[in-house]
């Protein structure tokens, strides 16, 4: 569909023909998403592996990494944020290490594939629901009533594309981010190649780093402010007459339990 | 022809209008943040973080048009092919 260079398991199967199948480069995607997990559960391993009490080196890296991603969840989400560190933090590290893949010689983004960003999306969306119904029971529903109760009719439904709507544009913000920045790198490439092999790509490659990082943010961003508006309990709620949406407004309110 | 010929042209200005409005929006956004953060130096990390979901909601309405224009750009058939088909047509 768009321009990209050839990975290396492409080059693979051109040097060893039908040796790992029959076009096994279709899925490069999910085989590298595949191999970003043994990545870093290996970093994992070596970091944690002699504990000290003065950390040094990587044990060093991994506690500050913890500590970044624990204050993140818990200024987000709120006091009962820590909870949720194993599933932002993973989300966090496993989608920048996918993006950072891209620049790798010969290596994809598995993320520049539209069906690994959904995937993605889609343990955000049922983690959403499924913590918010184990948070707030049944009340959880009377979220996508909405505020005067006689006109849930009206709202329920667009509560529910609202919901619904989540997913997609969490999908398709790292899937073009990704893949466009990929495409940008491989036509620049392509340009240097016609300017006699210089190097162009770099600055566009020092772009994606940041580029990278900023998607994996926002994505655990949004992921845990869609959690905390679910999560969130509003024992208030009729009490006080205060609108506490969510959605648009949970994006609002969040920094206030920072 | 025609049909190619519109093809990419809106390509090309559905593109840029996207980045234009995209541009604007998220300046606008920039720009407010920065003066919050300016007068309130304190609230600088809130205010940050807000700007922050801001603009990947309006970047994402950019991306939209992103990824429509690639899904078009792939319609669009290679130049060499064009060029046969005016030979033949000629």
């Amino acid at each position: 569909m768009s321009l990209e260079l050839p990975g290396w398991l492409a080059v693979a199967e051109e040097v060893f023909i039908g040796y790992f199948g029959p076009s096994y480069h279709e899925s490069e995607a999910v085989f590298h998403a595949a191999l970003v997990i043994p990545l870093l559960l290996l970093f994992v391993f070596l970091s944690t592996r002699r504990l000290e009490k003065i950390p040094t080196g990587l044990q060093n890296f991994a506690e500050l990494l913890v500590e970044l991603l624990s204050k993140f969840c818990t200024s987000l989400i709120g006091p009962h944020g820590l909870a949720f560190l194993p599933l932002i933090g993973a989300l966090f590290l496993y989608i920048f290490t996918m993006n950072m893949f891209g620049l790798i010689p010969g290596f994809k983004s598995p993320t520049s594939n539209v069906n690994v960003t959904c995937s993605l999306a889609l343990v955000t969306f049922v983690a959403t629901h499924y913590y918010g119904f184990r948070y707030q029971g049944m009340g959880y529903l009377k979220h996508f009533a909405g505020e005067p109760l006689w006109l849930a009719p009206l709202m329920f439904p667009i509560h529910i594309v609202g919901e619904l709507a989540r997913p997609l544009s969490l999908t398709l913000r790292l899937y073009g981010n990704i893949m466009g920045e990929d495409t940008a790198i491989a036509v620049f490439i392509g340009m240097g190649i016609g300017a006699g092999y210089l190097p162009f790509q770099f600055p566009m490659m020092a772009l994606a780093v940041f580029t990278s990082f900023v998607q994996a943010m926002i994505f655990a961003l949004l992921s845990s402010i869609y959690i905390s508006g679910a999560t969130t309990v509003h024992e208030h709620h009729a009490a006080h007459g205060e609108e506490h949406g969510h959605g648009a407004h949970g994006a609002a309110q969040a920094p206030a339990h920072a | 022809m025609w049909y190619i010929a519109a093809m990419a042209l809106s390509i090309g200005f559905g593109l840029s209008l996207a980045a234009l409005a995209g541009a604007f929006g998220q300046s606008r956004a920039v720009s407010s943040a920065l003066e919050g953060m300016a007068r309130q130096p304190e609230a600088a990390g809130q205010i940050q973080t807000a700007m922050i979901i801001g603009l990947a909601f309006i970047e994402s309405l950019v991306i939209y048009v992103l990824v429509i224009a690639f899904l078009l750009n792939g319609k669009i058939p290679a130049v060499d092919t064009i060029a046969a088909v005016m030979e033949k047509a000629h």
